[in-house]
């Protein structure tokens, strides 16, 4: 079937912001938030690149845009060689956990020869006794580094006759008072799990990130649970944050003072929870990534289209290379909408009110079994140079279509 | 009379054949920099024994780039363009088959998923067959978040393959997420990739001491990847879950299911000649 040209803008980006300003799943920028910020440093792409790719009429594509649940059944602590020697508690809720030692070295801060902790000068106490065979497995800082994962790290598994509850692991030989030690707890297949849900991982500066934060035992939460929260940035800098917890939402505004990162990093919300079952204490760390993207550039809301492309508006403040693309939809026997083709285009934009083409691929409308009127939808702004989603509709949000046959 | 018979015979043979793909295979290292990654990453025996499967065993090309950069980065994805594209032009290969293990899987993918970000990208996904894509990690692993674990970071000193780096950063769990969900194609629920994309899982390590399998590809690695198996599931290769690994493209085999006595496949077994595992790749080729 061939496509009419449109005539007409039909329920446009911009209708969708008025809907979907308070959605917690909006990613659209408005035209008093847009930034203007120097063009990036390293090389970039000139040259306007369209691509089309057949999409299966049969693919389920996700309602869910951009969520994340983290499951966490671990936690760490951070602590210094006076402490260890001195002997530092334990909570271990699950038998057979394993706890690994790793010396930290900080910036400008070198880590001395003798930093990493022999598995044979650990030694475990539980009510002020020493437990004979404490551990039925030793790995050694060489052992482990051949992994070529953990660096300046052992870790030793508390035998299961041990069993679990509060120890105290002390190390015998002499450490550097001052050196920072993580150590981090791993309690593989506890039924206690820090459940943490964030709706969205993508944020536009200013925004409010929202997650749900939990202990479970099994599936039921852990009443009374208390959770921190701090942000680290992909530098490594933690930063202290301004937040409120309600019900078991961590609730925050993102900070304006947020380290710059390279573009395609991202930061960290850590979250350290902390529980009771009982007379047992329960601790989990978790984290949710996120991306915060300062609003380049936005969809103007005009859109138009014919049998070969799509011209979008866009409004761009900083220049840059930006990609719109958009997820063609035709109807089966049945009337049901399936997805046709996935059609991309980039360009590199000066600022300023723009109209670029997002090409489709006529071949592969043609070789389709679905039928018009074609629709097009999932219209979603990338910066590619900075390598920033900035704006995004949602692909069963039906005011976020363009028909592109009636 | 004979010569006229002979000469329509081989015009006859000429015009039905079509004409002939050239077909080529690259070898897509993982996680690190690598300058000599044919001896340092997947060793001689492994690469010559695969390359047997192509019409011309000649045809094929082991990258070199530095894969401790993100994916997008031009020393990661852009020098696998250029790498690719080199290769592609100079041998006027059509048919290309990419053979990606580890975080390798990524970089591809970022190609395929990312084609209007280099005006390379289109060129190179067009002569693309497929991708065998040996333990990707599609979803991340949980090792890499413990490596990242404290409140600052522990700047390292020596990561043998450059873990710590911007490629163990991305490839941390909720990171991996982000990507996936926003840059990336092929995982459930995002659109498909533009090629085949298909998986081989690592299950198990073994690490037995009395059994000689265990020293495919070194025992030492054995022993650690073992430990490394505490911090992921019951199904993992000691660095990836099966979960990652089977998170973007479709299963082609768990290692089981395929290899040489249903031996498992370690993170390290994984790109040598264990198990006959080089003669399943180059069979498929």
């Amino acid at each position: 079937m061939k496509l009419s040209t449109i005539t007409k803008t039909i329920l446009t980006t911009a209708s969708l912001l008025c809907v979907n300003q308070f959605s917690a799943a909006a990613l659209i920028p408005t035209h008093d938030s847009l930034v203007t910020v120097p063009v990036v440093s390293h090389q970039v792409e000139r040259t306007s690149v369209h691509f089309s790719q057949p999409i299966a009429a049969s693919q389920q594509l996700s309602s869910a845009i951009d969520s994340y649940t983290g499951i966490s059944d671990e936690y760490w602590i951070e602590v210094s060689g006076k402490q260890l020697n001195q002997g530092i508690d334990l909570d271990v809720n699950h038998p057979q956990a394993l706890i690994r030692l790793s010396a930290k070295q900080t910036k400008g801060a070198w880590l001395p020869d003798d930093h990493a902790i022999d598995p044979q000068d650990l030694s475990l106490f539980k009510n002020q006794r020493s437990i004979a065979n404490a551990f039925s497995q030793k790995v050694t800082r060489e052992q482990l580094a051949t992994a070529s994962i953990f660096p300046n790290s052992s870790a030793v598994k508390i035998a299961k006759k041990a069993g679990v509850g509060k120890f105290k692991l002390k190390v015998s030989k002499t450490l550097k008072s001052n050196q920072r030690y993580l150590i981090n707890v791993k309690e593989k297949g506890s039924a206690y799990q820090q459940v943490l849900f964030s709706e969205r991982q993508s944020y536009l500066a200013g925004q409010t990130i929202t997650v749900r934060a939990a202990i479970n035992y099994r599936e039921r939460p852990l009443k009374n649970t208390k959770h921190m929260a701090f942000i680290k940035s992909p530098t490594g800098i933690s930063q202290a944050i301004d937040y409120q917890t309600e019900q078991g939402k961590i609730r925050l505004a993102i900070p304006n003072d947020l380290p710059a990162t390279k573009p395609g990093q991202l930061y960290e919300l850590h979250i350290s929870s902390q529980g009771r079952d009982g007379s047992s204490s329960i601790k989990r760390n978790g984290k949710v990534a996120f991306a915060v993207a300062q609003p380049t550039a936005r969809m103007t809301g005009n859109v138009t289209a014919n049998n070969q492309s799509a011209q979008i508006g866009l409004e761009v403040a900083s220049e840059g290379r930006y990609e719109v693309s958009g997820i063609v939809f035709g109807y089966n026997k049945n009337k049901v909408l399936m997805p046709i083709m996935l059609s991309a285009s980039a360009h590199y934009l000066q600022a300023g009110i723009q109209q670029v083409t997002l090409n489709f691929d006529p071949e592969i409308l043609k070789s389709s079994s679905l039928i018009g009127p074609y629709q097009l939808r999932s219209l979603k702004l990338t910066d590619q140079s900075r390598m920033a989603v900035l704006h995004r509709n949602h692909v069963k949000q039906s005011n976020a279509i363009t028909q592109l046959n009636k | 009379m004979k010569k006229i018979v002979l000469s329509i015979m081989l015009c006859s043979v000429l015009l039905a054949t079509p004409a002939m793909a050239t077909q080529g295979l690259a070898f897509i290292h993982g996680t690190g920099n690598q300058t000599d990654a044919y001896s340092d990453y997947w060793t001689g025996s492994f690469v010559n024994s695969v390359r047997q499967g192509l019409n011309d065993p000649n045809k094929y090309t082991v990258i070199n780039c530095d894969f401790d950069q993100f994916m997008w980065d031009s020393q990661a994805a852009g020098c696998l363009a250029n790498q690719l594209t080199s290769f592609i032009t100079n041998q006027n290969i059509t048919e290309l088959v990419l053979l990606t293990h580890s975080n390798g899987g990524n970089i591809v993918r970022w190609v395929l998923s990312n084609p209007t970000y280099d005006s390379r990208y289109p060129n190179i996904i067009s002569k693309v067959s497929k991708v065998i894509a040996i333990a990707p990690s599609s979803l991340g692993t949980p090792l890499a978040d413990a490596v990242n674990q404290g409140s600052v970071f522990e700047t390292s000193l020596g990561w043998l393959l450059g873990y710590g780096s911007d490629a163990v950063s991305q490839q941390q769990v909720s990171w991996m997420n982000y990507y996936n969900q926003n840059w990336l194609h092929g995982t459930s629920g995002r659109p498909s990739l533009p090629v085949i994309f298909k998986t081989i899982v690592g299950s198990d390590v073994e690490s037995a001491f009395w059994d000689g399998d265990s020293y495919c590809a070194g025992y030492q690695y054995q022993v650690a990847l073992e430990t490394t198996q505490n911090w992921l599931d019951s199904c993992s290769d000691g660095f990836l879950n099966c979960s990652s690994q089977t998170g973007a493209g479709t299963q082609w085999f768990i290692d089981k299911q395929r290899t040489r006595d249903s031996e498992p496949l370690s993170h390290q077994q994984s790109r040598r000649d264990c198990f006959n595992l080089d003669l399943i790749i180059k069979n498929d080729i």
